[in-house]
């Protein structure tokens, strides 16, 4: 019985452990294809597509958030693959992905749409995540391509300024 | 609805490489239930403008029957204005022969 009691303990211990960890650490989408495959265009292609036929604009943001987290994904991948030019193009469109995410969360919030907590949530982890990644990249490249890198984390941060301005205005 | 909805915009964001070979799939299914369904109602078509053309062809053999009874009342109403014409015709002669009667006793007075 007592050993019994204990399996379950320490079962209990893992699994709270397991969702403390995963509530902490934010990991990115998987990119699958990268940018330098050549049907690559094919699935740029197809996320237009599945951008324009999304009907929830709440839906559009948690759209957003996976396309810039896969594509600031795709440019580490590219980084350690040597391919630093189209690196640095992939990560300022990934920040792109995030500007339009900013203004599809404006939209939604003009709409009189409440944004879940878990995903507000998760676009602050993931601004967290995005410019943990930009610094490791930058530490990664040298001369002109940090600079692009500083610049891009920049660019998150003033994103994330106007996001937080948007939850205090709310 | 809203269930609905977000099951289809999770199903687009989260598997799209499922959503789209349903949505191919389910394209193909529609327009071959499309072919189908125009053979069926091209055929219950067919059949009911057959059953017309059968009624039409019914009532077009019928009309001889029609031509006869109008034929019969024509050669009726012939016989009647005929039988009339006799008894006009009687009465015609009477009359004449009533009037040579009094035109010979006027003479004879």
């Amino acid at each position: 019985m007592k050993k019994i009691l204990f399996f379950c303990l320490v079962l209990c211990f893992t699994f709270t452990q397991n969702t403390f960890a995963s509530a902490v650490e934010y990991q990115l989408a998987w990119p699958g294809m990268l940018p330098d495959n050549k049907i690559y265009k094919l699935k740029v292609l197809r996320n237009k597509i599945i951008e324009r036929m999304i009907i929830g604009p709440v839906k559009k943001i948690e759209f957003d958030l996976l396309m810039a987290d896969k594509t600031i994904y795709a440019s580490k991948l590219l980084v350690e693959k040597g391919e630093i030019d189209l690196a640095l193009e992939t990560v300022l469109k990934g920040e792109n992905y995030y500007s339009i995410l900013v203004q599809d969360y404006n939209h939604a919030l003009l709409q009189n749409k409440k944004i879940p907590q878990e995903l507000d949530r998760k676009i602050t982890l993931a601004v967290i995540k995005h410019q943990a990644v930009f610094k490791e990249l930058g530490g990664k490249v040298d001369g002109k391509n940090r600079e692009t890198f500083q610049i891009v984390n920049n660019f998150s941060k003033i994103n994330y300024n106007f996001i937080v301005g948007l939850r205090t205005q709310d | 609805m809203n269930f609905l909805i977000e099951l289809y915009d999770n199903s687009l964001i989260y598997y799209p490489n499922v959503f789209f070979p349903l949505l191919f799939l389910s394209g193909i299914l529609g327009i071959i239930l499309m072919i189908k369904g125009t053979i069926f109602l091209n055929r219950k078509f067919t059949k009911i403008v057959k059953k017309i053309k059968i009624k039409s062809r019914r009532m077009k053999i019928s009309t001889p029957k029609l031509t006869i009874s109008i034929f019969y009342l024509v050669k009726f109403a012939w016989i009647f204005i005929a039988k009339v014409n006799n008894v006009l015709s009687y009465f015609e002669l009477r009359i004449e022969k009533i009037i040579a009667k009094i035109k010979k006793e006027i003479l004879i007075d």
